[in-house]
């Protein structure tokens, strides 16, 4: 995450990323799956970073640890982003422009806060636990840098929240029964999207950046989760176990015109989409092994 | 002794006996109990081998096998129900694979147990009984142990683990022989996700890697100098338990049964490229070579997210979002891929299968978005011996808080394990074992 340059390091990585999906085979024109990493450990959240040339992502890299990795798309080198860790990094999200990114890093028992960088890894917030087991989740930026969200539990349900990149002035945005999770700002940072059980299922939701306004987006008699916005906020993705087995869709950003990306009897699940907005970063299970895949997005 | 962890040479006794002098005072307790006779063979044997598959931290039974659609909205949680091959029974959409597999094996729904905690639970889900008043019980693989003894190479009571099962404060002290002989313990045998294979009890020598210990050139060397160390040392008397275990590494049965990458790439695919998923293959190879009792763990620690400390079913926080993303995810297809492997090979008959935790979590969602302990009601799965698969024994309420048949406690677990491994209700009263248990007629 460190770079001299802001501007030299997105163009580097809008070439490399371009020059990986010349070499291979296919990319273009919406063919299989591309497979990014090949050790087949358990991997979680995603988020590319450095304007698309690397993917940042949670994996259990042994039993006792969740941590946050580096993939560099030219080399397909992985390391962690944090060096030798002992603590679990459960969460990872990168703001738009690539300035900053967050994590949630937990210590001791059920404990986890939130952590704020600057690319160069310099603390610019954080977000405390709070008392007894708590531990935040779902982190995602505004466009202009102004908020950060997540969620957390309070009072049986789960709400979503945000406060600024220096970690405070917390701000409640849900305040509804069920489970509010996995929120994502639309590229203006007018909207947010999210998951809900507020009407009984995991259904994908759309409401204005301050709360307000919810509306419902899917009705699945299953579960529909991990909505995110395209970037150029015209389609949304989303996982979605409708078929009895967890892929990946894409709808437009009213909720019409479901296209299913994804159909393997093995999970597909946690999209991501590349700044170019023609692909989608995915982790799949493929013959019990878990890595990173780049798809074709659906028009 | 709260564990044999001789591997690493960290043993500590909790009566204050120095380390050494147990390993003089072990070699003696095997003859002086007579272990080398196997006790009476029963005559009701239906399984060579007992897979006794501990979910240890205790498992969501509202959120697996026992869901509660209509139940209001703070007991069911944000989960949907999906249909199974089971006429009329239900399971929680996230594990899709077993619901597809429900004729394969037999579901209770109306376990309880005493004891709130984990390392207490965790006593009574292994050995029947509370860890007090003292002394603790044997662990039921103890029993099985000490009833069929040792034929071959293998031990007759293997723990698939990373080490001694424990929370974030103590071992759980059901894990081994307790009132009977310590060559009863279990010997712990794990294996990664990768497949290297890993003995905590063998952890004498540091850096006695997984590499190491499948270059058998080099570990003779290693043990070998290491035997003249201790004989130098003084512990001359240093062989039966402890040599055993350690030598079992040089048996080539052993080492055969342990090597997990002697499978083809499809049959470990099936099982999934995770920890639990890999020892589960591990135990079908071990039932493979008849071993009695195999204690196949989900963790070797129960907590959800803990420093240092693998994952287990203590959703206190972050329920549902640990049961969606990993541990159902890894639960359903291992012990699918287990199941059909077993009956696939023709197992299933000689082979009895038991999955249970120690407790459930409480049906109301508690003021995390979570469950905490529960253990008025909770589940298990039990396949092979002759069970006849396929059925629902026992049910919960409609808030899955207390079961409304007669509830089933894990006394009555071992007891009904101990008959099918073949041990009766007379040679139960003869070893001291399982004292006042009584089997689930309903299974049987």
């Amino acid at each position: 995450m460190s770079c001299s340059s802001q501007h030299c390091f997105r163009a580097l990585g809008r070439v490399l990323f371009t020059t990986l999906l010349a070499v291979v085979p296919g990319v273009l024109e919406a063919a299989p799956p591309v497979r990014l990493t090949d050790n087949g450990t358990m991997k979680f959240v995603a988020a590319f970073a450095g304007d698309g040339s690397d993917v940042l992502f949670v994996e259990l890299v042994k039993p006792t640890l969740f941590q946050i990795m580096r993939l560099k798309l030219d080399d397909r080198s992985v390391e962690p982003l944090h060096g030798n860790q002992t603590d679990h990094e459960l969460d990872i999200a990168v703001s738009p422009d690539g300035r900053y990114y967050a994590f949630v890093q937990c210590h001791g028992t059920l404990h986890g806060a939130i952590e704020i960088r600057d690319v160069s890894q310099k603390s610019v917030g954080h977000v405390p636990a709070g008392p007894g087991f708590s531990v935040y989740r779902s982190l995602a930026f505004a466009p202009d840098n102004s908020r950060l969200l997540f969620t957390f539990p309070e009072n049986v349900h789960r709400q979503i929240f945000s406060v600024s990149l220096k970690g405070d002035d917390r701000n409640q945005l849900t305040d509804t029964n069920g489970i509010n999770n996995w929120p994502c700002f639309s590229p203006d940072g007018k909207q947010i999207v999210f998951a809900s059980t507020r009407d009984g299922r995991y259904e994908i939701y759309k409401m204005q950046a301050d709360g307000t306004g919810a509306s419902r987006l899917t009705n699945s008699p299953t579960m529909d989760l991990r909505p995110q916005f395209s970037p150029s906020g015209l389609r949304i993705s989303f996982t979605s176990n409708r078929d009895g087995n967890y892929e990946i869709y894409v709808m437009d950003s009213d909720g019409s015109n479901v296209r299913q990306v994804t159909s393997h009897p093995e999970r597909d699940d946690y999209s991501v989409w590349h700044p170019g907005g023609k692909h989608l970063l995915m982790v799949s299970e493929r013959n019990g092994y878990h890595d990173l895949y780049l798809v074709d997005a659906p028009p | 002794m709260a564990v044999i962890d001789l591997g690493s040479f960290r043993a500590q006794t909790c009566d204050g006996l120095p380390r050494r002098s147990f390993l003089r005072l072990a070699p003696s307790i095997p003859l002086a109990l007579g272990l080398g006779s196997p006790l009476l063979a029963a005559q009701t044997m239906r399984a060579k081998s007992v897979v006794f598959v501990f979910m240890w931290g205790g498992p969501s039974h509202l959120d697996t096998f026992d869901p509660k659609p209509d139940a209001p909205m703070e007991y069911r949680g944000p989960l949907a129900t999906i249909g199974t091959r089971t006429p009329g029974v239900a399971f929680s959409e996230l594990v899709p694979m077993l619901a597809q597999r429900s004729n394969l094996f037999t579901l209770i729904r109306s376990h309880q147990e005493p004891a709130p905690g984990h390392p207490d639970a965790g006593t009574v889900a292994l050995t029947g009984f509370e860890e007090r008043p003292l002394p603790v019980k044997p662990n039921f693989g103890s029993i099985v142990a000490a009833h069929r003894g040792q034929h071959g190479q293998l031990p007759p009571f293997l723990s698939l683990t990373s080490g001694a099962l424990a929370d974030s404060l103590r071992i759980v002290e059901g894990y081994g022989a307790g009132t009977l002989p310590k060559a009863n313990d279990p010997f712990l045998v794990g294996c990664s996700d990768r497949g290297e294979v890993d003995l905590p009890n063998l952890r004498l020598l540091e850096g006695l890697s997984p590499g190491l210990i499948n270059d058998r050139r080099t570990l003779l060397n290693r043990l070998e100098a290491d035997l003249r160390r201790f004989d130098t040392a003084g512990s001359a008397s240093w062989n039966d338990t402890y040599d055993t275990a350690y030598r079992l590494l040089t048996k080539p049965e052993a080492r055969q049964a342990f090597d997990v990458t002697r499978e083809s790439p499809e049959t470990r695919q099936r099982y999934g490229q995770t920890t639990f998923g890999q020892n589960a293959l591990l135990a079908r190879r071990l039932v493979e070579a008849e071993v009695p009792y195999i204690q196949l763990n989900y963790s070797r620690h129960p907590e959800a997210i803990t420093t240092g400390y693998e994952l287990g079913w203590d959703t206190h926080i972050l329920n549902f979002e640990l049961l969606q993303d990993q541990h159902c995810p890894i639960f359903d297809r291992a012990f699918s891929a287990f199941l059909d492997d077993i009956y696939e090979r023709g197992l299933i008959d000689d082979t009895l299968i038991v999955a249970i935790g120690e407790f459930g979590r409480t049906p109301k969602i508690n003021q995390r978005a979570s469950r905490d302990h529960w253990p008025r009601c909770y589940f298990s799965m039990w396949a092979g011996a002759g069970i006849e698969p396929g059925r629902v024994i026992g049910a919960s309420d409609r808030l899955g808080e207390d079961p409304i048949s007669d509830p089933i406690t894990p006394l009555m677990v071992g007891t009904t394990i101990a008959e099918l491994a073949g041990i009766d209700s007379l040679t139960r009263i003869q070893m001291n074992v399982l004292e006042g248990g009584t089997i689930i007629d309903e299974l049987l």
